[in-house]
């Protein structure tokens, strides 16, 4: 049968197309380049659908036709908007909508994001020297080490419960061995797992961006008030530039401050409510759910009132000064 | 001239830097010493399992809920989550360095908040 799936990063498509054939019969070899005419013959970009084709037959069946119509339709929608392929891919993505807000408010829920996706890691990397050790070892010990990952794998389910899974880059509705690309059987044979590497580069590197989040919505903040006093200042105009840097700094200043002590306070005020109020375990999913959305709100609700106040003392300071 | 918008705009800007401020020393100095008592608590063990680390962010975390357990020390008492012989070992003279933020930041959150619904910034 013929199945289809989304190109992840930029590929050579002369290697995409040997990595899937490599198994397939002549069938499939001479109907790929016709069925994936709508992919460049140079690079496949992040975004398309590479269809892989039915081997049994070598016409076109009507899983492959339907494919292609989808395929036709995706990549239209892409060379629109060449950039969307991988907002596609990053759209389940928590970290897109946390970013939106650009205050560091949030930098103090994603802080501790950060640190889960380290423990996912952690897990992967436990799993990778597991079996890494048992191909050294004696076949004897299989029994044992199915046991151990089996471990493993359970320690890695209960991490991706629920919201826990989002920024790991691996999908929740899977088995965890169809996620990871590995199982015993394909292991033991080829001895390499297929994107392993991989997967723990991207959550690693995830939870490094995510606990820089912080950083990130600041340094947006303080871009923001630079472009404003730039523009005020860019035609000529000496009265407005001057009162772009006093009341742009003063939201500013106001702002950065405003969103950490809000989110500070909201992240603790939101897992206090549900671990006190609804008797939620602390130091639990329920309670850093609840610390998320608190700090969401907290450090939003805290850049916006405390921004406008800086604004209005750059005001202030501006009309004293004038 | 001065208004009452004004002192009343400064003000609240004074108290935010001042509590961002005094958080800081607190966050720096006392926390290593008030923290030590509840090192077998379980509700401050799991805390830690989101807030660990050794960066500011996460100590002033830490420091925000110390100082909530001892400034509303019933509430915790009653789930269960604290004992009133862990409060009591703690010296009064921490318990009262553990809180002083919040006597600063609790209002102003409040007030925050209630500003927020009231009057936004458009």
């Amino acid at each position: 049968m013929a199945n289809g799936f989304i190109n992840e990063k930029t590929t050579h498509y002369p290697s995409l197309k040997n990595q899937l054939l490599i198994q397939r019969g002549s069938h499939a070899l001479t109907k790929f380049d016709t069925i994936n005419s709508h992919l460049r013959r140079s690079m496949v970009t992040p975004g398309q659908l590479v269809i892989v084709p039915d081997d049994s037959t070598a016409s076109c069946t009507f899983e492959e036709a339907w494919l292609m119509t989808r395929a036709r339709e995706i990549d239209l929608a892409l060379s629109l908007d060449p950039k969307a392929g991988v907002e596609v891919l990053n759209n389940y993505d928590l970290l897109q909508g946390l970013l939106g807000y650009s205050s560091i408010g949030i930098g103090s829920t994603t802080a501790a994001w950060g640190r889960h996706l380290t423990g996912v890691e952690e897990t992967l990397k436990d799993i990778e020297k597991l079996h890494q050790q048992h191909l050294k070892g004696s076949s004897s010990a299989r029994s044992e080490f199915i046991v151990k990952r089996q471990a493993l794998f359970q320690k890695l389910d209960t991490q991706l419960q629920g919201v826990g899974h989002y920024g790991t880059s691996l999908r929740h509705n899977e088995s965890i061995k169809k996620m990871l690309g590995i199982s015993t059987q394909r292991y033991l044979h080829r001895q390499t797992i297929d994107g392993y590497a991989q997967r723990i580069n991207k959550i690693a590197s995830t939870s490094r961006f995510l606990s820089k989040g912080g950083y990130v919505g600041m340094a947006l903040d303080v871009g923001a008030a630079g472009l404003a006093i730039q523009e005020a200042c860019s035609t000529g105009r000496e009265e407005q530039c001057r009162k772009a840097r006093y009341v742009e700094g003063g939201k500013v200043a106001g702002g950065i401050a405003g969103s950490h002590f809000g989110g500070k306070l909201g992240a603790r005020a939101g897992g206090l409510v549900c671990a006190v109020g609804l008797g939620v375990v602390s130091g639990g999913w329920g309670a850093l759910s609840c610390g998320i959305i608190g700090g969401v709100v907290g450090g939003y609700t805290g850049g916006i009132i405390f921004g406008g106040l800086g604004e209005l003392a750059g005001d202030l300071i501006y009309e004293g000064t004038r | 001239m001065i208004t009452l918008e004004a002192v009343s705009v400064f003000l609240l800007l004074f108290l935010l830097f001042f509590s961002l401020g005094l958080s800081a020393y607190i966050t720096k100095t006392k926390l290593d010493l008030v923290e030590a008592y509840f090192d077998d608590n379980e509700m401050m063990i799991g805390d830690r399992r989101w807030w660990g680390g050794k960066s500011y962010k996460h100590r002033s975390m830490r420091l925000c809920l110390i100082g909530i357990v001892i400034l509303f020390p019933r509430m915790f008492i009653w789930r269960g989550l604290v004992t009133q012989r862990e409060l009591d070992a703690i010296p009064q003279g921490l318990k009262r360095w553990s809180k002083a933020p919040l006597y600063l930041e609790l209002p102003l959150f409040f007030g925050m908040i209630a500003f927020w619904i009231w009057h936004p910034f458009q």
